[in-house]
């Protein structure tokens, strides 16, 4: 049954306490309740999950370091609070000056999965068949250059070809596979 | 328990492994313990400078009396904002944050009025290695010891903070530079002594954010 808020905080004001006096056992305990509190905090408003834990680290950190800045007369919440929404503000800052909010993790991508869906599969067993049926040499091409993502001149330099081979190669394997998609 | 919880455990029990006891910092005792020495030592440097010649006659007069009683309201109000902003639970002070601006507000209008009805008046042509060593030497100590004691604290408003501190220290340099400067006229008063402070100001609120970092 979860504590009521006031009760909680009497909780962690009595802990504060005993940790702004060296209390190790204390400071454990107040630690280790406020990260839920953290976690809920910032988790509402920070743009990727991946990082709440790390911003929660931070503010375990901040809270470490202002720790004599708490009043014991004081509930604990509004100073917690106040760290939180800082350190918060603090990423947030950070992430946009980096563009991090243009950046995405490749494991987070959602892609479809194109490999097991079924409706998928009839239509990429198309492609396959038609990629089957070009000569060997447009085939290689085209794997290398639009499904493995090399360049040109690593093409060449794969194949044998020269730059402007390749790219001939590579458009006369297209037109062959639009014909036979049509 | 996935990595990540283990991680925050890991810092846990590492900061628990570097918990010392602490002192509780009580604001309202710093900015105290500032005013006091901002004072005293406003106070011993107008003294050493020298006080103005005619500082009998301007004790009696009511606008001179009226704008050291405003840039010491301003100064102390300006004082207990900068040390009520350096902890993290400053939301319940935030109700005061306006005296201070409504008090400065009420000199610059001052200001205004003055230059209005009496024009910007005689500046002397020392007045860079005049005024301004003096404003320095008015400002120095109190700034690094508001600095120091600030640093102590925790701000989670360090623009602001910086701003307050930059408003609390030149009006108590100010208050020191018109126990010693004779010339009461706008120009000087404010252009010359005033001046320096806005610099300050401007580079403090850039730098307040690093210098306030924790």
């Amino acid at each position: 049954m979860p504590i009521p808020e006031d009760d909680q905080d009497k909780v962690w004001q009595e802990l504060a306490v005993k940790a702004q006096s060296g209390d190790t056992s204390a400071y454990h305990d107040l630690l280790k309740s406020s990260v839920p509190v953290i976690r809920r905090s910032i988790g509402r408003t920070l743009p990727n999950s991946d990082v709440i834990d790390d911003v929660v680290q931070d503010v375990l950190l901040s809270i470490h370091k202002a720790l004599h800045t708490y009043d014991p007369e004081r509930p604990f919440l509004p100073w917690l609070m106040a760290i939180i929404s800082f350190r918060r503000t603090d990423f947030l800052r950070q992430h946009y000056a980096t563009r991090g909010n243009k950046q995405v993790s490749i494991e987070t991508v959602d892609l479809p999965d194109y490999l097991n869906s079924s409706e998928s599969a009839v239509h990429f067993g198309d492609v396959e068949k038609a990629l089957d049926s070009l000569p060997q040499k447009q085939k290689e091409v085209v794997e290398l250059l639009k499904i493995k993502g090399y360049s040109t001149k690593e093409v060449s330099e794969k194949t044998g070809l020269s730059e402007s081979a390749v790219k001939v190669t590579m458009h006369r394997a297209l037109q062959k596979l639009k014909e036979k998609l049509a | 328990m996935t990595n990540k919880d283990q991680e925050i455990d890991q810092t846990i029990k590492h900061l628990c492994g570097d918990l010392k006891p602490v002192c509780c910092v009580n604001p309202l005792w710093r900015a105290l313990l500032w005013i006091l020495l901002v004072i005293t030592y406003t106070s011993a440097v107008a003294m050493t400078i020298g006080l103005r010649d005619n500082i009998a006659e301007a004790m009696n007069r009511e606008d001179y009396i009226f704008e050291l009683m405003l840039a010491f309201a301003t100064g102390i109000s300006a004082s207990l904002m900068t040390f009520w902003l350096s902890i993290p639970d400053c939301e319940r002070y935030k109700k005061f944050l306006a005296i201070p601006l409504t008090l400065v507000g009420v000199q610059f209008v001052w200001m205004l009025d003055r230059l209005y009805f009496e024009g910007v008046g005689n500046i002397r042509e020392n007045w860079l290695s005049h005024c301004w060593i003096n404003t320095a030497l008015h400002t120095t100590l109190p700034a690094i010891a508001v600095l120091l004691l600030v640093r102590r604290g925790a701000t989670v408003m360090p623009c602001a903070l910086a701003s307050y501190a930059v408003l609390a220290v030149s009006e108590f340099g100010w208050i020191g530079m018109r126990l010693v400067c004779p010339h009461d006229n706008v120009g000087e008063a404010y252009f010359i002594n005033f001046l320096p402070y806005v610099i300050i100001g401007i580079i403090a609120g850039i730098a307040a954010k690093k210098l306030f970092r924790w």
